[in-house]
């Protein structure tokens, strides 16, 4: 117990600050990282469907009556992961973005929108300790966030779209990676989750060709149960994470940049239905229960995530099973 | 794997009919420029979008006014933007403005007024909102040049430049603003000068918090340039408020510590051909120019007058003359002086838009 306490508080003292963009839609790299722990030898695949919706106008933690402004981040998201061993497995985690901007104001509405391949991340992870049976399993991940999406799509008209509508950051990130499992003595088919991300944000140094920008560093930290239940023949596991995410300020040649960055508390209520002991479905939503944000953000009013996952048994497990 | 490749047909066409987008509505136009025109009258890879979008920023077009006495909201030091007209002195508060950016009004001197502001530069400048004898209104594009405002036209879609002083892209390409004298003070001056002005009041049909400035420390942090600008000069601290007045395209700056030995300050200089009046108050934080020679020719020298806001000088005639340029008693008074286009901008927007600057000293 005292080693379960231990890598709790470690857990949550993963450094305290920072998240990705917040005016924006932002490209939900950190939410939808790390695959579950995989055995020795298997592949494990993942597709994601991802719509990050902004339409909520605040200032500070006033919401105000304007509901003329929307911002939508549409993600596709490949992940792939190897397991390697027992202990050290890679996830790589591509996507595609499209970003888009809607504005109902005067009787008009003026939309604009890019879409293309997104960033991608790589995720070495080692499973720092488990409990027999991986009944309680802490692993650490790293890894460098890479930017192959374009930060520099234009326009009709040939005009460059800011950082926040671009489908890529246009700079290289760290990314930070710590996750608690343990499953309850209480209740052998529910488990607790604990996971945390830091993205320690590099500089696109050509912004607008001569401006440095960066995004604010992000922190989020999930905790939450998942359990497991039979209906009628089906598998299939509920779960519910409250999810807290900090981004400082993005900013332009070292100057933080108004009206970005603040702290946000999410409740991430989700599905998964297994179809085969490999194959799942899963759909959840995310929905913001506080915010406190810096100056007047348009801010997530939900997120719609829905995908299927897959994991590739072993060579020896498949010959034991078929 | 059946099932797999069913999931992930499904997959796919559930991103797919997310992502597709035949059923928006553009009604607006495009952010950024009129895709009828692509000739630009600045460099068009100059010109960025700021982020929150065409009429993100939404224009005030229906402004309601309150006597000063019933305003609030307004700390002493902040800044409004006056503007005389035939029944008075109506003022806009920057800290409205700053949300708004553009306050399209009816003056009562028939003249409709596009009171255009950019925050990020801290320029306010008012031209007529009847264009080629037809009224429109302006709204705000989502596009910067040089940091700074580039307002939209509603009639024609046009772009134009603020500090450039005419539309920049569209139909009504090249056509120069036609200037409304404006005078930039702070709410406390406003109230000595104009006990009976109009405010302009938090009513604006939009839910905003006026009483917060929304560009965090931009207005001081001299390192703090949000969008990237062509030329930068370092004679003078980039947020330091300076009045510019443009004389064919050429620009005189004054500074404020020019005018701080008495309350009220006269400054008399030629520029480019013309002669200068300057009055302003480093104490009272005002500043405002005019030509010196009248119409008829006659040349007036001015000295200052102090403590009888909003008389600010006494010319050599003995007319009296207010801070709009106007003639209050004498010979001349209802008489006013030729207005020459000036207004108040951080030093570095003067100079992104100005290679050479000529400062007065």
């Amino acid at each position: 117990m005292k080693k379960l306490i231990l890598l709790f508080l470690l857990l949550l003292l993963t450094p305290l600050v920072y998240s990705q963009t917040c005016c924006s839609g932002g490209v939900p790299l950190s939410s939808n990282l790390g695959l579950p722990v995989g055995e020795a030898k298997t592949f494990q695949l993942a597709m994601t469907y991802d719509l990050n919706v902004l339409e909520t106008l605040k200032t500070g933690s006033q919401r105000l009556a304007d509901d003329s402004r929307s911002r939508k981040t549409h993600s596709g998201i490949f992940e792939v992961g190897y397991s390697f061993t027992d202990k050290f497995s890679i996830d790589g985690f591509f996507s595609f973005v499209r970003q888009e901007r809607a504005i109902n104001q005067f009787g008009n509405t003026n939309f604009s929108a890019t879409d293309g391949i997104g960033d991608a991340v790589l995720l070495f992870k080692y499973k720092v300790w488990a409990t027999e049976g991986n009944k309680s399993v802490f692993q650490l991940g790293i890894g460098p966030k890479i930017p192959l999406g374009a930060a520099d799509k234009t326009n009709e008209i040939g005009l460059t779209y800011n950082a926040d509508l671009q489908p890529g950051s246009g700079a290289w990130d760290g990314v930070l990676f710590t996750q608690f499992s343990h499953v309850l003595g209480i209740r052998p088919s529910m488990s607790f989750l604990a996971t945390s991300t830091y993205g320690i944000k590099g500089k696109n140094k050509n912004y607008f060709e001569v401006q440095t920008y960066q995004f604010g560093n992000e922190f989020q930290l999930s905790l939450g149960l998942s359990d497991r239940m039979l209906v009628g023949k089906s598998i299939i596991d509920p779960a519910v994470l409250i999810q807290f995410r900090n981004q400082a300020p993005d900013q332009i040649d070292a100057v933080d940049l108004p009206s970005t960055g603040g702290n946000w508390i999410f409740v991430n209520p989700s599905l998964t239905y297994w179809l085969t002991p490999d194959i799942s479905f899963n759909v959840g939503i995310s929905l913001p229960v506080f915010s406190a944000i810096t100056g007047t953000q348009v801010t997530p009013t939900y997120r719609f995530t829905t995908g299927v996952f897959y994991r590739i048994p072993s060579k020896q497990k498949q010959l034991i099973n078929f | 794997m059946k099932q797999l490749a069913q999931f992930a047909c499904l997959f796919l066409m559930v991103f797919t009919y997310a992502c597709s987008k035949d059923n928006v509505t553009t009604t607006g136009g495009v952010t950024g420029g009129n895709t009828g025109n692509q000739e630009w009258l600045v460099p068009s890879n100059e010109v960025r979008d700021g982020g929150p979008g065409k009429d993100g920023i939404p224009s005030v077009d229906s402004p309601n006014f309150s006597s000063i006495g019933q305003i609030d909201f307004l700390d002493p030091e902040d800044l409004v933007i006056a503007v005389e007209t035939a029944e008075g002195v109506k003022a806009y508060p920057h800290p409205i403005l700053d949300w708004h950016e553009i306050a399209n009004d009816e003056l009562s001197n028939g003249k409709n007024l596009a009171l255009t502001y950019c925050p990020l530069t801290g320029t306010a400048i008012g031209w007529n909102n009847n264009i080629n004898g037809q009224k429109t209104t302006f709204g705000v594009s989502g596009l910067l040049y040089n940091s700074n405002l580039m307002p939209y036209d509603r009639a024609t879609n046009s772009t134009w430049s603020q500090m450039s002083h005419q539309c920049v892209n569209g139909d009504l390409i090249g056509t120069e603003i036609e200037p409304i004298h404006l005078v930039e003070m702070n709410f406390n001056t406003l109230r000595e000068m104009y006990p009976e002005a109009q405010v302009m009041n938090t009513n604006t049909g939009f839910n905003r918090n006026y009483e917060r400035y929304p560009y965090g420390d931009y207005k001081t942090n001299n390192t703090s340039l949000i969008f990237p600008v062509n030329n930068s000069d370092n004679r003078v601290s980039n947020k330091e408020r300076v009045l510019g007045v443009v004389v064919n395209e050429q620009v005189m700056i004054y500074r404020f510590n020019s005018f701080k030995d008495q309350s009220t300050n006269v400054v008399q200089n030629k520029f480019i051909g013309k002669d200068l009046v300057v009055v302003g108050s480093q104490e009272k934080n005002f500043l405002a120019a005019y030509e010196s020679v009248l119409p008829d020719g006659t040349a007036l020298t001015f000295e200052a007058i102090q403590g009888q806001l909003p008389i600010v000088m006494r010319d050599n005639e003995g007319n009296e003359w207010d801070v709009f340029g106007k003639a209050i008693s004498g010979a001349r008074k209802g008489q006013t002086l030729p207005e020459v286009l000036n207004y108040i901008g951080y030093w570095f927007s003067w100079a992104a838009f100005n290679e050479s600057l000529e400062i007065y000293n």
